[in-house]
């Protein structure tokens, strides 16, 4: 009776050594954006547009936001699609429907400061049936430089704009 | 000109049919979506009065920031933007612009239908075949047109009603005339926009900015889409149906306004038509539509095959073969009997040889030609006979002499039934040097027994033994045959009556026939019904084969099956017109039962006991009857003489002639009636058969 009532207090002990273990780390600090998405009024069909996280040797290191549902149409993304064939990344989360040329989509990117403003940058690659494929229709810095700012596109993209959490 | 339309169809089948089946069965689970979409509508009604302005104010109380909204056709109003608590696409309320919960999403069955629909998963290359598919639905449509008039021989009867005797060739023919509107447009309204995709989006037309409307007068219920300004410079952009507004920041008036091209209107109206997006009605209507172009498919292939399936026939005759069969043949039926003919005459070591009529060669020896044809539409020649009657003299002329016999094949509830082998029969019997070496004869609905009758002429005029491999024309026994249970037999001499116990249910009408097989033979035969009750029936049979004998075989209390045929041709009109029903023998049977008051019954037998054994079925009063070996020993046809006021009075008060017995009494009566109708200003009976005015069932 006597051994079972010690047990909490061995419990807490063992709390308060991880705890202040763990104290030695501070976890890094969230950076939380909103990313708005505007294509030009070309001819043709839904575009697929991946936003990708790049770093700085030009690796591709996570996958932010998708604009397209329908698989079999991913490999026209090419060069994400390699990266998204080995890496096996679950995207499920962040996709969703294509943009429509002339329209406009906002989406948020969470991510921690170990990749904000240390030279990653941000990649739209997009791609609509039957048209030329847009490697890099926008790359920019993932840094403070870029933050509400419009930064234009090369191909479908007519500009992008990040915008801080308010 | 039918030739061009029937060869167009096909081809375009052959081509476009396994797409168009599949796009129609994508459009058929398609159809239901937007009842779903529609259902499933979640931002409400707007009040039509609501101001944009006003809206915009009610959408910032709910938003950090509105980048863009778009309407869709079910009402929904999606905002692209940053709300109090998330971010991305939100649908929100139109009265009260707050975030509301998506709708739910349907099931990925639509998406991979629309997926099959739009390009058989085949991403461009698939588009494009499906644009091709939508083509060919237009010639099929086009060609399908020229085919029902044809078919209904001139534009003004394209509308009258079509039997259905063969499901898949007149049930395509009812269907596909009832739903071409439908299809015409889903087919044009397809293509419209399949075509609209790969051409490229012309410019939006300048307008006058003065005479837009002004920002604060603009109605939500007006607005498609609003994108609002992100970068300084942007303007304020506002789609409505058919002009797309720019307004500078702070400005009322627009500062440069645009129309929506013709062709992107026109894209919005097809897709309507054809998606029925946001019109329930109509979607109904395309459900249907999709429905009926399943079975127009299925249908449709079911044709080709047959006609693919034929055995290629020569198309030169063999010099060796002094006799000829020529064919004319519309489905390919006409064609198995040939077959059977033919490999009877090679039984016997005689050389035959087959050939279409098409390819009716130019005969300069004395030759046997036996035409074997059915007859298209309204008494036209089928398909590969077209314009042969043209060319029968200048072919047959230049021969010593030609035995020749016609054969007459269709379906007897058709007015103009085997109206081309007859008139075939009459052009060969006008031309000098030929014989008919067997009686014209015709064969109803592919009836073997006919065929077989028709062979036994011909072996007995030839002199020679043919027999006919029956298995070979394909005789199928019926699936589901009712069961009829006898109930009381008489007889007389080799004739006998039997009153027949039946299901109600079976709504059999005096006129009707009884399919009956005789045991272990799939060929049936026909006994004309008389209804004497709801439950029972009569037949009038005389012994004379093998399904008779079989008949004759049974007794009170036993049980057969068989299944009813209606012949509403027979039936007593319903409309207070006379009837003439002239009858022969067991002909009769028809008519006991039948008790208008305004029908005369004519009957002719042997002798005057023979009427006894269905005179008390008999409820037409005083029946004019004619006996050949009693009495006055006169022919049924002679009473019509007798009574020329009676027939008169029937054909010029719009009244019919119905015929039932032997086909010799057919063509006396046939013979009396003509020179009845001469001698007063009436129409002939061929014309009156063509109107459905003398109605025969005769064997």
């Amino acid at each position: 009776m006597n051994k079972l009532n010690k047990l909490p207090i061995v419990f807490f002990a063992f709390a308060v050594t991880a705890f202040s273990f763990s104290g030695f780390r501070t976890p890094p600090a969230q950076v939380s954006f909103k990313c708005l998405v505007q294509l030009t009024n070309y001819s043709g069909e839904g575009a697929y547009v991946v936003v990708s996280l790049i770093d700085s040797k030009g690796k591709y290191k996570k996958t932010l936001q998708i604009f397209g549902k329908e698989k079999r149409w991913y490999d026209d993304l090419t060069s994400w699609f390699n990266y998204y064939t080995s890496a096996k990344e679950n995207v499920d989360g962040v996709s969703g429907a294509s943009i429509t040329a002339g329209g406009r989509k906002v989406f948020s990117i969470n991510t921690d400061d170990t990749v904000f403003n240390k030279g990653y940058k941000l990649r739209f690659e997009t791609a609509v049936e039957n048209k030329e494929y847009e490697e890099k229709d926008v790359e920019m810095d993932f840094s403070e430089v870029n933050v509400g700012k419009t930064v234009s596109g090369t191909g479908y993209i007519r500009y992008v704009k990040l915008i801080k959490n308010p | 000109m039918a030739k061009f339309w029937r060869q167009l169809h096909f081809v375009s089948t052959v081509v476009a049919g396994l797409f168009i089946f599949l796009a129609s069965v994508t459009g058929c689970i398609l159809a239901v979506e937007p009842w779903f979409l529609s259902q499933n509508a979640v931002s409400g009604a707007a009040n039509p009065d609501l101001k944009l302005v006003d809206f915009q104010s009610k959408l910032s109380e709910n938003f950090l920031e509105v980048f863009s909204f778009e309407k869709d056709a079910y009402g929904n109003i999606k905002v692209e933007g940053i709300g109090l608590e998330e971010e991305g696409t939100l649908f929100v309320s139109a009265e009260s612009g707050s975030v509301l919960q998506p709708p739910p999403k349907l099931s990925r069955l639509f998406d991979t239908s629309r997926d099959l629909h739009r390009s058989l998963f085949l991403k461009t290359p698939g588009r494009i075949l499906v644009g091709l598919a939508a083509l060919a639905l237009v010639f099929l449509s086009i060609s399908g047109i020229g085919l029902h008039i044809k078919r209904a021989g001139g534009l003004r009867s394209v509308l009258k009603s079509i039997r259905i005797l063969e499901l898949r060739r007149d049930g395509h023919a009812r269907w596909s005339r009832l739903f071409l509107v439908p299809i015409l447009i889903v087919a044009v309204s397809g293509l419209y926009l399949s075509v609209v995709r790969f051409a490229p989006t012309p410019p939006n037309a300048a307008l006058s900015p003065a005479s837009a409307t002004p920002l604060d007068q603009i109605l939500l219920s007006d607005v498609r889409q609003v994108a609002y300004p992100v970068m300084e410079e942007e303007p304020l952009v506002i789609e409505l149906a058919d002009r797309i507004l720019y307004f500078d920041q702070a400005q009322n008036i627009p500062t440069r306004a645009e129309q929506v091209p013709w062709s992107e209107q026109m894209r919005a109206v097809n897709f309507v038509l054809h998606t029925g997006e946001g019109a329930p009605v109509w979607t109904g209507f395309l459900l249907l539509t999709s429905l009926v172009m399943v079975f127009l498919s299925f249908t449709g292939f079911q044709m080709v095959v047959e006609r693919l399936r034929l055995k290629k026939h020569r198309t030169v005759p063999d010099a060796n073969a002094d006799t000829i069969i020529l064919v004319g043949s519309e489905t390919g039926h006409t064609w198995r009997f040939a077959d059977a003919l033919e490999e009877a005459f090679t039984r016997q070591g005689i050389q035959v040889c087959t050939l279409g009529m098409e390819n009716l060669p130019k005969v300069t020896s004395a030759k046997t030609l036996l035409f074997l044809t059915s007859t298209y539409g309204d008494g036209d020649a089928p398909e590969n006979a077209q314009g042969v009657l043209k060319r029968l003299n200048a072919c047959l002329s230049g021969a010593d002499s030609i035995k020749f016999s016609v054969l007459g094949f269709g379906s007897s509830e058709y007015p103009a039934f085997c109206a081309f082998a007859e008139v075939l029969r009459y052009t060969l019997a006008a031309i000098e040097n030929t014989r008919e070496i067997a009686p014209y004869s015709t064969v109803d609905n592919q009836s073997a027994v006919q065929f077989i009758d028709w062979v036994r002429a011909l072996n007995k005029n030839l002199n020679i033994d043919l027999s006919i491999d029956t298995s070979r024309l394909h005789p199928v026994r019926k699936k589901g045959l009712e069961s009829f249970q006898i109930r009381e037999k008489a007889e007389q001499e080799d004739t006998f009556l039997l009153r027949i116990l039946h299901d109600k249910n079976l709504g059999i009408r005096s006129g009707d026939l009884l399919g009956v097989y005789p045991p272990d033979e799939n060929i049936e035969r026909y006994y004309s019904i008389a209804s004497v009750s709801p439950t029972e029936l009569l037949l009038v049979i005389k012994r004379t084969g093998l399904c008779s004998n079989f008949l004759g075989s049974l007794a009170a209390g036993d049980r057969f099956e068989g299944y009813i045929k209606a012949n509403s041709a027979f039936y007593e009109p319903v409309d207070e017109k006379p009837a003439l029903l002239v009858a022969n023998g067991t002909g009769i049977a028809p008519f006991l039962g039948q008790q208008s008051s305004n029908s005369q019954l004519f009957w002719g037998g042997k002798y005057q006991t023979d009427f006894k054994l269905f005179e008390k079925y008999c409820s037409i009063n005083s029946p004019y009857l004619a006996f050949s070996r009693e009495k006055e020993k006169a022919y049924v046809q002679d009473l019509l003489l007798c009574r020329e006021a009676d027939v008169v009075k029937v054909l010029k008060e719009n009244g019919t002639i119905k015929i039932c017995g032997s086909l010799t009494m057919l063509k006396g009566v046939l013979d009396t009636v003509e020179k009845i109708a001469a001698s007063n200003a009436l129409p002939s009976t061929e014309e009156l058969r063509k109107s459905g005015r003398i109605v025969t069932d005769c064997y």
